[in-house]
């Protein structure tokens, strides 16, 4: 064991590049919900960019170092300290043994990311150590970290490190506009309900997971309450409940479904859903 | 064998797209075989091939745009996979149907106007087909119910079924191999489980195979309950 946690929040998990590849049984991607972030973590220690790495919750972490190792943290910002003192986070840090590490509650956004040099050591279950906490899946023991878990580190080194770009220093926004496409179910949803999904804000809920969130908006009629095949659905969707709520699916959402999709957001977009807090307002734009 | 015929073809996001299929006398059967060329091509930016009722999504790892030259290699496709056959086996799962381990039985039995035991032979006397996989992981979508049994899928769903639970809703029936939230009518389950989750590849059903439910009493279902 390299690293001990301390002190961790509820939805701290181990995550990589993703698990791809299995959606026709059942298994989403997984994977960083803020990718960019988590690449620059990786980036930042010369790491390869999807190597495994912590995927801290608004919570912050306290995590005691048995070995030396150098660290990135990338993704919403937070106050950062080693044996409380103070760190840059625009730069890698060194810890030392016994040092202790504290990453204090995120100021803005959803996820930050803790990358270590030469990263973690972990088994891969098809192709990949994300975890994926509803299956109790890969990752740590397939699930959230807690006090007292010992992880180990791949092969901990010092590294000099690269500074982070300094577009990742922008302020946190609290509205947002996200870019996305018609859905697949687009047609099936009332003329006025198609205009007022890109006219009209929505909001954050406090259900928030890994799975996707539930938002809040303007009420969008189907033209027919028909019941839909079940067909593919990916990461981003926003779904339209038959009691008129919106879930929008993320990075573990389940791989088919059968409510009607009214927009889904493109790729990118993914990283900024990510990173939206709770009552921050929500508009989105179609492209093509 | 007739090949598919595209219905029309939809993006799902900037990454991928849903392709719609014409009524098909054996649908399953060839949107699995397609699924299956597609996945051998190792067509290059293809990450994930999802199957699903009337549908075949094919997921990108990049943004794409629907031309003419991907509905002609679609439509190819669906020519190359018209006459490949899947192996399929058949698997015989004991359920257990009892209010206890099936909290919806009851409410089942006003909504059809059926017996107990009725709903037993009905439910146990088919042989299902696995239509597809899907929804989490090791969830399987089975057709095959009798008609009598097909009631709409519940208004409110419950926060957590647990894994095993055998449910129904509209003319499917499936299966649920992990906990989780669950729209459909849970009227039995089974005591083994339904994914090894030390290799989650070597599922033990996969789609086409085809199923029987064998019923058992509560006391079977303890006893090997306490087996996993």
């Amino acid at each position: 064991m390299h690293i001990e946690v301390c002190k961790a929040g509820f939805m701290t998990t181990v995550q990589d590049g993703g698990r791809h590849g299995y959606a026709h049984i059942g298994i989403p991607g997984s994977g960083f919900m803020d990718r960019t972030a988590a690449q620059v973590a990786n980036r930042m220690l010369d790491n390869a960019v999807n190597a495994p790495l912590l995927e801290v919750d608004v919570a912050g972490i306290r995590i005691i170092f048995h070995v030396d190792c150098t660290v990135a943290i990338a993704g919403a910002h937070a106050q950062v300290a080693v044996n409380q003192q103070s760190q840059d986070t625009s730069k890698c840090i060194d810890l030392f043994k016994n040092d202790q590490l504290e990453i204090k509650p995120l100021t803005g956004g959803m996820w930050t990311y803790l990358a270590f040099a030469g990263g973690l050591q972990l088994d891969q279950i098809l192709g990949s150590v994300s975890t994926l906490p509803l299956a109790q899946l890969g990752g740590f023991e397939g699930r959230q970290l807690q006090k007292g878990d010992g992880i180990s580190l791949k092969q901990p080194t010092r590294v000099n490190g690269h500074s982070k770009p300094c577009y990742k220093r922008r302020p946190h926004n609290t509205i947002h506009s996200l870019a996305a496409v018609r859905g697949p179910e687009f047609d099936l949803f009332t003329p006025s309900a198609r205009q007022q999904v890109t006219r009209q804000a929505f909001t954050m809920t406090e259900h928030i997971s890994r799975q996707g969130m539930k938002i809040t908006g303007p009420e969008l009629g189907v033209k027919n309450q028909v019941d839909i095949n079940s067909s593919g659905l990916v990461p981003g969707s926003l779904q339209v409940t038959p009691g008129g709520d919106f879930i929008i699916t993320h990075r573990d959402s389940q791989t088919t479904g059968g409510y009607p999709r009214i927009v889904v957001l493109q790729r990118h977009a993914l990283n900024q859903l990510a990173q939206i807090r709770p009552r921050e307002r929500i508009y989105f734009y179609l492209h093509g | 064998m007739k090949p598919l015929e595209v219905n029309y073809v939809q993006a799902n996001g900037d990454c991928a797209l849903l392709i719609f299929f014409k009524l098909h006398p054996n649908q399953p059967m060839r949107l699995q075989s397609l699924a299956h060329y597609i996945r051998q091509q190792l067509v290059d930016g293809i990450v994930d091939v999802v199957p699903a009722v009337d549908s075949l999504m094919l997921v990108f790892d990049r943004p794409i745009t629907v031309d003419d030259e991907m509905m002609a290699a679609i439509h190819e496709a669906c020519e190359q996979s018209a006459t490949m056959d899947l192996n399929s086996q058949s698997h015989e799962i004991p359920v257990c149907y009892h209010p206890d381990v099936a909290p919806d039985l009851t409410a089942v039995m006003r909504q059809t106007g059926l017996a107990l035991e009725e709903i037993i032979a009905l439910h146990s006397q088919p042989s299902y087909g696995i239509s597809f996989l899907g929804f989490l992981p090791g969830f399987a979508y089975l057709s095959g119910l009798a008609k009598s049994l097909q009631i709409p899928r519940k208004s409110v769903p419950s926060a957590q079924t647990p894994a095993g639970s055998v449910a129904i809703a509209n003319q499917q029936c499936g299966l649920y191999a992990l906990n989780s939230p669950a729209g459909w009518h849970v009227i039995g389950r089974t005591p083994v489980s339904l994914i090894n989750w030390q290799h989650p590849q070597t599922m033990r059903y996969q789609a086409l195979d085809t199923i029987k439910f064998k019923p058992i009493d509560l006391a079977q279902f303890e006893q090997d309950y306490d087996a996993y």
